[in-house]
């Protein structure tokens, strides 16, 4: 594994003396994409913010596990190390377009800005219009000298990745980047940021809670439960056979899995609360295999042998 | 000026329409226009004595004189410029001053800074402000006069300024702390852009729209304010016209010479209305323009 780009590993985070993250693991090669896929609360903008050095800012703080980018030990990064990675090694493309831009700057001034902060060398202005023309803006000279309340929700969103991009990073995360928008809005931008990544081959880390989402664009699947990382594995063989029992539950609900005429199906129970986790598997209430091992240790993160990773006692007998 | 684009040419063509606004500024304007230039070519001064007293409005006094026989037309133009100069300055003042002191309390590098000035504010907003502008304006003084301001007026220039800037720290505190959490401003914190720059470029300006958007309605309560004052003796101090002074003098003779108290109160309350209907249109641009 000293060819990923990105690798976390048992990475516990807490919050206030809660724990939030248990046991994560994520790893991203160069030109990969990884969904990150899991409900709310499930730890997955958390991933981000430990990713992205920002856990300080919402009073977060890593207990322990490893964060290794490309060699670099970000768990102990000091603040001027983060400074050369920030927008230049990583990026990161959040929620909600409309607070990733200042609304009462042209779009033209916020790429430059930026784009002379990572590039002092470059013509900010050029550099500016082969971004936006990157992130397949139309009418570019329109939209440099327009405000952020000017464009359409999508576009915001392109000009968020162009800006993510301004600083050719390594890897890109983007934190349920369609969530906002329309549902023929969110194809395109997936798309883009597939397009974006097999001509630029960073590796990107794509957060969602939908699963259908990232069917198309994601070569990996990581679910996560709980603050935990419960699978990993290649999305083609996770939507051909789900792997953890979460997973599995996860692909039944989706309403395209339901026969006509049937209800659909829905998971009984809800995600345990943050204060009485149990020692054992998280899921281990609401999973229809729990045996007594499940709830008596820790379940680690084991590898398959078909290549998949899983956080489950029975793996093998689940799957079979 | 750079060339508009499609979507804000719509938006300017938008603006023009606002029935609102059209009528909050056309009010102003009439206010504004007849106070800063009839008095030029008017045959009478404000403190010229016309020998005919208490005469009732006419082509020659259209507002009628009063008990000196002075043109009531005159006065109450020439006052009107009086409490727009004033309001100006308060209201220009205030915004600068309140909305720098809420810049640097909600940007200080030390807590300390951002508690001693908002507890100030607090402080100020506390005391009930009427109370507290009166007792600023005695201790200022009603006789002291400066520049071209006459007697009273820098009184209560001082007075209301000195209790306004307040309320502007503390909206321009607040809309610092909200900008801050947003991701733009996050990004570029991240990015290492010096922090004076992204004060200036990216904090004041957004900030600075809130509360000249506040200014607006600001100036309502300033303008009936200052009238107020004079009114109750505390402000602009006879024989200067203005408005409240205006309306003081007159209010003995009410019932025979109704025009001397009536006319000034009518002109309050069209610049108020004008202000009112401007401050209106201008916040709820303001809000759909923050939507998108």
């Amino acid at each position: 594994m000293t060819n990923d780009l990105l690798s976390v590993r048992g990475l516990r985070v807490e919050v206030g003396g809660r724990r939030v993250l248990e046991n994560v693991d994520l790893r991203v090669s160069r030109g990969e994409v990884v969904g990150v896929v899991g409900e709310t609360g499930s730890g997955k903008s958390m991933t981000c913010r430990a990713v992205t050095g920002l856990l300080g800012r919402v009073g977060g703080r890593a207990v322990s596990g490893s964060i290794d980018f490309d060699g670099l030990d970000l768990l102990r990064l000091s603040s001027a190390g983060w400074r050369s990675v920030w927008g230049r090694r990583i990026a990161l493309v959040s929620q909600s377009s409309l607070s990733g831009l200042d609304p009462i700057m042209r779009i033209g001034r916020q790429l430059r800005e930026t784009i002379k902060v990572l590039a002092p060398d470059v013509d900010a202005s050029a550099r500016a219009s082969e971004l936006l023309e990157a992130v397949r803006m139309p009418q570019v000279s329109d939209v440099m000298h327009a405000y952020p309340h000017e464009l359409s929700g999508g576009m915001r969103q392109r000009v968020v990745i162009a800006l993510a991009l301004a600083g050719s990073p390594d890897l890109l995360l983007a934190d349920e980047p369609t969530t906002a928008l329309d549902v023929t809005v969110q194809r395109g931008i997936l798309e883009l940021l597939a397009e974006l990544r097999e001509q630029t081959s960073m590796g990107l880390v794509l957060i969602t809670h939908d699963l259908q989402l990232v069917r198309s664009v994601a070569d990996r699947v990581v679910v996560m439960y709980a603050g935990r990382t419960v699978e990993d594995t290649a999305s083609t063989d996770i939507f051909a056979a789900p792997g953890h029992p979460y997973t599995q539950a996860l692909l039944a609900a989706q309403p395209s899995n339901a026969a006509d005429g049937q209800m659909l199906y829905a998971l009984p129970g809800a995600p345990p609360s943050l204060d009485d986790l149990l020692p054992g598997c998280p899921f281990a209430p609401r999973c229809p295999h729990t045996q007594d091992a499940c709830k008596s240790g820790p379940v680690e993160l084991r590898g398959l042998t078909d290549g998949r990773r899983l956080a489950c006692v029975q793996a093998e007998e689940v799957m079979a | 000026m750079m060339s508009l684009t499609y979507a804000e040419r719509r938006h300017v063509r938008k603006r023009r329409r606002d029935p609102e606004l059209l009528t909050g500024a056309g009010l102003l304007a009439v206010v504004i226009c007849l106070c800063l230039i009839v008095p030029i070519v008017w045959t009478w001064g404000p403190n010229d004595i016309t020998g005919n007293a208490y005469a009732p409005p006419s082509w020659a006094h259209p507002f009628g004189t009063d008990e000196v026989g002075r043109d009531v037309f005159a006065r109450v133009l020439v006052g009107g410029r009086l409490d727009i100069v004033i309001t100006v300055i308060v209201v220009l003042v205030s915004l600068l001053v309140g909305t720098l002191v809420g810049i640097v309390a909600g940007t200080a590098r030390h807590r300390s800074i951002d508690i001693v000035l908002m507890r100030l504010v607090d402080a100020i907003i506390a005391i009930p402000f009427i109370v507290l502008i009166l007792a600023l304006a005695t201790v200022f003084g009603t006789q002291r006069s400066l520049g071209p301001l006459p007697a009273g007026a820098p009184g209560i220039v001082v007075a209301v300024t000195l209790v306004g800037w307040s309320v502007y720290a503390r909206l321009a505190r607040a809309q610092v702390q909200t900008l801050a959490a947003q991701d733009y401003i996050v990004a570029v914190e991240l990015l290492g852009l010096p922090r004076m720059r992204i004060i200036r470029r990216h904090l004041a300006p957004d900030v600075l729209r809130v509360t000249a958007t506040y200014a607006v309605a600001d100036a309502i309560t300033t303008v009936v304010g200052v009238a107020g004052l004079s009114f109750i003796g505390a402000g602009v101090q006879a024989p200067t016209a203005e408005w409240g002074a205006l309306m003081f003098e007159g209010r003995g003779v009410l019932a025979t010479a109704w025009w001397i108290t009536v006319i000034p109160g009518i002109f309050v309350a069209i610049t108020g209305l004008g202000l009112v209907l401007t401050a209106d249109s201008v916040l709820s641009y303001d809000r759909g323009r923050r939507a998108g």
